[in-house]
């Protein structure tokens, strides 16, 4: 193979894997390879993903797609304990390596009743009626060339599922690592779904045990949230100089249903996450907060939706980023109050600190509003450290780069306090702070 | 102790200070009053650094060091203190972690260790009780939501917690009420000693009442146009600025 392959060759090369094994992966299923079919389709017609398209303008996949990424369609287990600075040890570990549930890391656990844990591929093997009741069913496989991608080659990834009044007080840590091997597109898609009256909550973790290859993680994960259950999902992000991390996070919350969650991202050449939060129920309360914090050649993209179509709904929404050297981040907040959706209160607000001349920030906060009795604002601001701030701690004796680091801490924090969960809330303050004290 | 001598500054282009002359030594409480507009803050941040403020001409030694070659949280370190006219709210950094930070910072250009824990908080109970704060202020972030009356309190009470050498009062009377100003000057007061100063800058004679002046100067148009003892801010209280300003167009 030439060195150098043109964009078109790997979406060639994806599509022909799929011809390949259409016929090997759950032929028995025809409902599953239908959709599959279907976004095979989709993805032949849109492609990776060009600045042309409005959504992705601020976006290059080219060193992805120009390179010789091979789809990881193997387990790779190695059977390696994955280590990354950020886990926590009060968690129930679930590890997906290269996309795939990795059987040796995961130990079997005694879950509460009717508590299931388990391969993606092997809940569809075994025809779990609740994974293939939600699996893409809430999703539209069509329009997002990713979301299509995922859903045409996925191979496997992790179920959850909680029954009705099941609270699992316990946090699941999933933790998303790669093996070193070779340049690859690792597809990993989770469901979780959370029955009526359950509770469960997660952290993932999307990390890289020394991966210095080109790679590109494009996850899907689709979270059902009951009547009256509660999900908390905190995703965070830090990941090798070269790879790239494609996240879509899909929550479809049920009457009286609540969603927390916070998006961290902290490493990796081109992060972009697309979290949509769709609430159909009525009474429904949901948070999602994000924290990103790019420094030089690296680009982090946050494209959130929140959807309320019903009345009577609460979401509420920060993100802050911090933008050092030559780093770019991109927000872009859609929330949608539809005619239905009467007494919504919908709040939005992103901000961003500037750390060099040289960083970039693109911010499109979209509210889309067609009902009448609601309560909605948004805004957004952009502008380097506080000069007021910062001469007043200075003049208190404290060095300028200490009195920023100060400052910056306290900037992160206000995201990353919404986290419930103690240890990953200090974990995390500990190495946004080691990373404000690199920056000059 | 401080030497001001012929100093010119501007901002923006606009020449404030004019000729300033000073001399400061320890144990002696300086009072700079003068009408608005005069060059009383453009001092007050002059002496504590801050950028927008250009010196063209003139010197400020303290302690036989040039000011104006250091940063500002040098000049902290070497011992001066600004109590702030509007001091600035610092969402999300305690007080606590502020000042735990501000006392290392300066110990350590002084060759010292940190502070023990212990003493620490010892320090901080002693303090508070100087300025009347309450407790639970200053488990709050910096300012943050404070009333006015709490600020003051709360710039008096970091100065009483960094010992200053020369502490710099920048109208630290205005926007409080009787009791509050009352808090804020004993504080001062009780802070005082041989060793260290006091330049209180205002507008208004009433705070002389509590912090009293061994020395007033009357700046106009930035410079000391008339110095005097106590009673010459009761002499300005009573025949305002417009005398002031006759006797500077006369001369």
């Amino acid at each position: 193979m030439s060195a150098i392959v043109d964009g078109v060759t790997l979406k060639d090369k994806l599509l022909a894997d799929f011809e390949l094994q259409k016929t090997a992966f759950f032929p028995d299923n025809p409902v599953l390879s239908g959709f599959r079919n279907k976004a095979a389709e989709a993805f032949k017609h849109l492609g990776f993903p060009t600045k042309k398209w409005e959504e992705y303008k601020y976006l290059s996949f080219e060193a992805f797609v120009k390179s010789e990424l091979n789809h990881s369609l193997t387990r790779n287990s190695t059977g390696n304990v994955v280590q990354n600075e950020l886990m926590v040890d009060d968690a129930n570990n679930l590890f997906l390596i290269d996309g795939f549930y990795d059987e040796k890391l995961n130990q079997k656990k005694e879950w509460p009743q009717g508590v299931i844990v388990s391969s993606l591929a092997d809940a569809i093997a075994s025809k779990n009626v609740h994974a293939l009741m939600h699996l893409g069913m809430h999703t539209k496989t069509d329009t997002d060339s990713f979301i299509a991608l995922n859903t045409a080659l996925f191979q496997d990834g992790l179920f959850v599922y909680v029954p009705e009044n099941v609270h699992i007080e316990k946090t699941f840590q999933i933790i998303q690592s790669s093996t070193e091997n070779e340049p690859k597109l690792i597809q990993p898609r989770i469901l979780i779904v959370a029955e009526n009256g359950s509770s469960v909550n997660f952290i993932h973790l999307q990390v890289s045990s020394n991966n210095n290859e080109t790679t590109l993680i494009n996850g899907f994960t689709e979270i059902v949230v009951g009547e009256k259950a509660s999900v908390s999902w905190y995703n965070v992000q830090e990941v090798g100089k070269k790879m790239g991390i494609v996240q879509t996070t899909e929550a479809y919350l049920q009457n009286n249903a609540k969603f927390e969650t916070v998006t961290v991202t902290l490493a990796g050449k081109l992060v972009r996450n697309n979290l949509t939060i769709v609430l159909k129920g009525t009474h429904c309360e949901t948070h999602l907060d994000g924290f990103y914090f790019p420094k030089s050649g690296e680009t982090f993209d946050n494209h959130t939706l929140v959807d309320h179509s019903m009345p009577h709904c609460e979401s509420n929404e920060l993100y802050k980023g911090a933008v050092a050297g030559d780093g770019t981040a991109v927000f872009n907040g859609k929330v949608f109050v539809r005619q239905d959706a009467q007494k919504t209160n919908a709040y939005q607000s992103n901000k961003n600190i500037l750390l060099s001349e040289d960083a970039t920030v693109n911010t499109k906060p979209q509210l889309e509003i067609y009902a009448d009795d609601v309560k909605c604002s948004h805004g957004s601001s952009t502008g380097f450290i506080d000069s007021e701030q910062l001469f007043y701690l200075r003049s208190r004796g404290i060095s300028e780069s200490i009195a920023k680091a100060l400052l910056l801490d306290a900037y992160a924090a206000e995201v990353i306090n919404k986290i419930k969960h103690d240890s990953l809330r200090t974990k995390l303050s500990e190495v946004i702070s080691g990373m404000i004290q690199q920056i000059k | 102790m401080l030497s001001i001598r012929n100093l010119f500054a501007r901002v923006e282009e606009k020449e404030i200070l004019k000729g300033f002359s000073l001399e400061v030594k320890p144990g002696e409480v300086h009072a700079i009053m003068g009408p608005n507009g005069s060059g009383k803050s453009t001092l007050a941040s002059v002496l504590a650094g801050r950028e927008d403020y250009e010196v063209t001409a003139g010197e400020i030694i303290f302690d036989g060091k040039d000011l104006l070659e250091l940063a500002p949280e040098d000049r902290a370190r070497e011992g001066i203190f600004l109590a702030f006219q509007y001091p600035v709210e610092i969402p999300g950094v305690s007080i606590t972690n502020f000042l735990k930070t501000a006392i290392n910072e300066q110990r350590a250009y002084r060759g010292l260790p940190p502070m023990e824990p212990k003493e620490f908080l010892q320090l901080m109970k002693d303090k508070k009780a100087v300025v009347e704060m309450d407790t639970n202020l200053t488990n709050r972030s910096v300012n943050e939501g404070f009333s006015g009356g709490e600020k003051k309190r709360n710039e008096i009470f970091q100065m009483a917690m960094l010992q200053p050498k020369l502490a710099v009062l920048d109208e630290t009377d205005s926007g409080l009420d009787i009791d509050a100003l009352r808090v804020v000057a004993n504080g001062v007061t009780r802070l005082k000693s041989k060793e260290n100063a006091t330049i209180v800058i205002t507008h208004y004679q009433r705070l002389l009442d509590y912090i009293v002046p061994d020395f007033v100067h009357v700046l106009f148009d930035g410079k000391i146009v008339k110095s005097g003892g106590k009673e010459l801010a009761l002499e300005l209280e009573e025949k305002g600025y417009d005398w002031i300003k006759k006797e500077v167009a006369l001369s």
